[in-house]
């Protein structure tokens, strides 16, 4: 099981490599494709997909599988969801970063946004890698599986779809400024991180929730201002702040999002917060 | 007089007015909402106490107030798109030339197109409400307008929330360290009657040393009737009639015996619950007092974080004092009298105590209540968006008609999935008149 795992981790660390150069190549040879045909104005040849668009679709999917492989078999040999170290969700985190990107790069055709997930989905494994601990046994306060479990699935599902909007809304800035034919268009990137926020919002706020209730099984207190807790709050806040400037005041593009991207920090903070306050959290 | 009165009324009303309109204000929302992000990265960095000064809690009331006042105010808005507002909309309205507005004009008889129209978005959903104007039809049609009442979960459930944090933590209570040690019973006190026998405890290890089970086996005594006997452990807290019992912490006890002129004057397992830091050795203390001799023990465990040069395993110190004045300190062996002033201590054996975090809260379930509301209301909000459409189908000439669409630019549902629904509407009652027709083409006339 043990071998199972780190091969699983090394290959796809090996398949997100190949799934990088692949998505470049089908993005760039699209792009010149398209500059040349917007031309001709000839948009059925703008659609057709290359092989390189396949393979790297391919090879995404390989790289999800592989992920999901070493999840799995690690879940097998511990017994347990990926919550009891920084191994285990960095791995859960590159997970839904990568089915994320590619779930919007689906939808709305957007490879620079696909590229970059895959960018810093390698990160997260490479930090994988780096941390591997061996499975360590539950001290008795993480003894409460089922909740965990769903507590960290929440965690991928927020952050997953965060981490797009982040993206999308660095790509807004950067389009916002330079007008470039290589990236999608304004409103495309506007409406991408609103989609990222009406799924990632209501999970980050299960995710808080479930975890309070964790600490409310475990200690009979479910807010007590631990510093991973408030600092939860704050990305919580922040993206509140975001929902309200949008509805209420009409923020759309470049204000909406720098307030993502501060959402966005605030999330690195609460998930690397470990290294910087000590505090009940294991991960 | 009348006049300065009349002046103070006047004033009166006009900054409760202005009171009024800066509490319904959005941007206070924001700004309210952005300061307490702020105040909290604060509290991060420097302490916890931040978030029980006044000011912390200051800005957080302004906040309850500015989400109450704001959603009383927002009901009558609410309550229009509940009813859908008016049907008949002038030319001009249809006439914005963006994506939120579509024309076609179509080879058809007006009351076939507006028979598609209706079809086809009753087929996709929406409530229909028509007026008729000679042969003008006028639609107004609207999807998940109940979905709207969501946005009333997520912001009272925040209300009730903090409501749930104030009653729990002024009408319920904690206690951080309920101490028993094994074989003893230990009042609970707070006007509950409530006492807690501890029968053993129990810590296991992994192979690696780290911890894998505390167990406290116990029994609750309701006015010195057993009402449950259980285990406690981390994750499965005993719970009687909303009192709860965490396992939360344990440390080393001692059953000792003291008898003075051969009567028993104290006999109990002493739960050795304090630690202290003596030049860097970390013992465990704990007391007895023996009113009797005005003598008070101080009983001292061997150190547990490095071998101790004074205190020998398996054995204990005791540092005696008779009021108030030291009188040196003495080893005790276990099963061995040692006689100090005028009383003997005898240890028996060695125990363990077990600590638990006790509370209670009449709000929990209450607080658990406002956040699964707020997370339906997000979900009704999100997943469910009104949506409003206005169509004019005119009658141009027999066989000839202009069918107007606007789609209502809402800034919850996003603008492009405004448009997709538009298109998808418009192109829906085209295909229809065309299968219609086709339809019609294919049936013999009679
Ligand atoms: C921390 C406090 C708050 C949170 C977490 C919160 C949450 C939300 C969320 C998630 C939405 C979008 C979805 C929905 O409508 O339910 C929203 C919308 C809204 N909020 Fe808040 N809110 C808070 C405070 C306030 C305050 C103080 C006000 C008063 C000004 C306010 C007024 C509104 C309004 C008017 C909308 C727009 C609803 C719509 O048109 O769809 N909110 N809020």
């Amino acid at each position: 099981m043990d071998s199972l795992e780190s091969i699983a981790l090394v290959l796809s660390i090996a398949s997100v490599v190949i799934a990088i150069v692949l998505s470049l190549v089908a993005f760039i040879r699209k792009r010149k494709q398209d500059v040349h045909h917007t031309q001709e104005t000839s948009k059925a040849a703008v659609s057709t997909k290359s092989a390189f668009d396949i393979a790297s679709g391919i090879t995404v999917i390989i790289t999800i599988l592989l992920i999901t492989t070493a999840i799995v078999s690690r879940a097998i040999e511990t017994g347990h969801g990926p919550f009891s170290n920084m191994y285990e969700f960095a791995l859960a985190f590159s997970w839904g970063i990568i089915l994320a990107g590619f779930i919007f790069h689906l939808r709305y055709k957007t490879g620079s946004l696909l590229n970059i997930s895959l960018i810093i989905a390698l990160l997260l494994l490479i930090f994988a890698r780096v941390q591997y601990t061996p499975p360590n046994s539950l001290i008795p306060a993480l003894q409460q599986s089922a909740l965990l479990s769903a507590h960290v699935a929440s965690a991928v599902v927020a952050y997953g779809t965060l981490t797009i909007g982040f993206i999308a809304a660095v790509l807004y800035l950067i389009q916002n400024k330079y007008q470039s034919p290589w990236l999608p268009d304004l409103e495309v990137l506007d409406n991408i991180t609103y989609k990222s926020v009406i799924i990632g919002f209501p999970f980050l706020t299960l995710l808080i929730v479930l975890g309070a209730l964790w600490a409310d099984i475990a200690w009979g207190r479910y807010w007590g201002w631990d510093p991973k807790e408030t600092a939860s709050l704050v990305t919580w806040l922040i993206y509140a702040a975001y929902m309200h400037t949008r509805l209420l005041k009409g923020w759309k593009g470049v204000r909406a999002s720098i307030l993502l991207i501060a959402g966005f920090i605030a999330i690195a903070f609460t998930f690397f917060g470990n290294y910087i306050f000590s505090g009940l959290h294991s991960y | 007089m009348e006049n300065n009165a009349d002046q103070n009324h006047g004033l009166f009303l006009k900054s409760i007015k202005w009171l009024w309109r800066l509490f319904s204000s959005a941007r206070l929302a924001i700004v309210l909402i952005l300061i307490i992000a702020v105040l909290s990265i604060i509290g991060i960095f420097t302490s916890a106490d931040l978030f029980s000064s006044w000011y912390f809690i200051a800005i957080g009331a302004l906040l309850m107030l500015n989400i109450l006042i704001c959603n009383i105010n927002r009901w009558k808005g609410i309550q229009k798109y509940l009813e859908g507002g008016r049907i008949k909309q002038s030319e001009d309205f249809f006439n914005k030339q963006d994506k939120t507005t579509a024309i076609r004009d179509l080879q058809y008889d007006a009351t076939e197109v507006s028979q598609a129209a209706k079809s086809i978005l009753q087929k996709r959903g929406y409530r229909l409400r028509l007026e008729k104007d000679h042969d003008d039809t006028y639609i107004a049609a609207d999807k998940n307008r109940f979905f709207i009442l969501g946005t009333y979960l997520t912001h009272l459930s925040i209300i009730l929330l903090v409501l749930a944090y104030i009653i729990g933590s002024t009408l319920g209570f904690r206690e951080s360290a309920f101490i028993v040690a094994e074989g003893a019973t230990e009042e609970l006190g707070y006007d509950t009657g409530l006492s807690l026998q501890l029968i053993s405890f129990t810590d296991s290890y992994y192979e690696d040393g780290t911890p894998s089970d505390y167990n406290s086996e116990v029994i609750l005594y309701n006015d010195g009737v057993e009402v449950v006997r259980t285990a406690i452990r981390v994750n499965y807290p005993l719970n009687y009639e909303g009192i709860r019992f965490f396992q939360s912490f344990f440390g080393p006890a001692a059953v000792i015996q003291v008898t003075k002129n051969g009567e028993t004057v104290f006999s109990d397992n002493l739960a050795l619950y304090r630690s202290f830091d003596s030049y860097g050795y970390y013992r465990n203390i704990g007391f007895i007092d023996i009113e009797e001799s005005k003598l008070s023990l101080a009983i001292i465990t061997p150190s547990f974080n490095a071998p101790d040069p004074m205190i020998p395993e398996g054995q204990l110190a005791v540092l005696a004092y008779k009021d108030g004045v030291e009188l040196g300190v003495h080893l005790l062996q276990k099963m061995t009298p040692l006689e100090i002033d005028d009383v003997i201590l005898t240890y028996e054996s060695e125990a363990q105590y077990s600590g638990f975090q006790v509370k209670s809260d009449p709000a929990n379930a209450l607080v658990w209540i406002a956040c699964s509301l707020f997370i339906i209301g997000l979900a009704m909000v999100f997943y469910f968006p009104h949506s409003q459409m206005w169509l004019l189908i005119k009658s141009i000439s027999p066989g000839n008609s202009r069918l107007l669409v606007r789609v209502k630019d809402s800034k919850t549902f996003n603008n492009t999935d405004n448009t997709a629904a538009l298109n998808d509407s418009v192109s829906g009652i085209e295909k229809r008149l065309k299968e219609n027709n086709s339809n019609q083409r294919e049936v013999p006339h009679g």
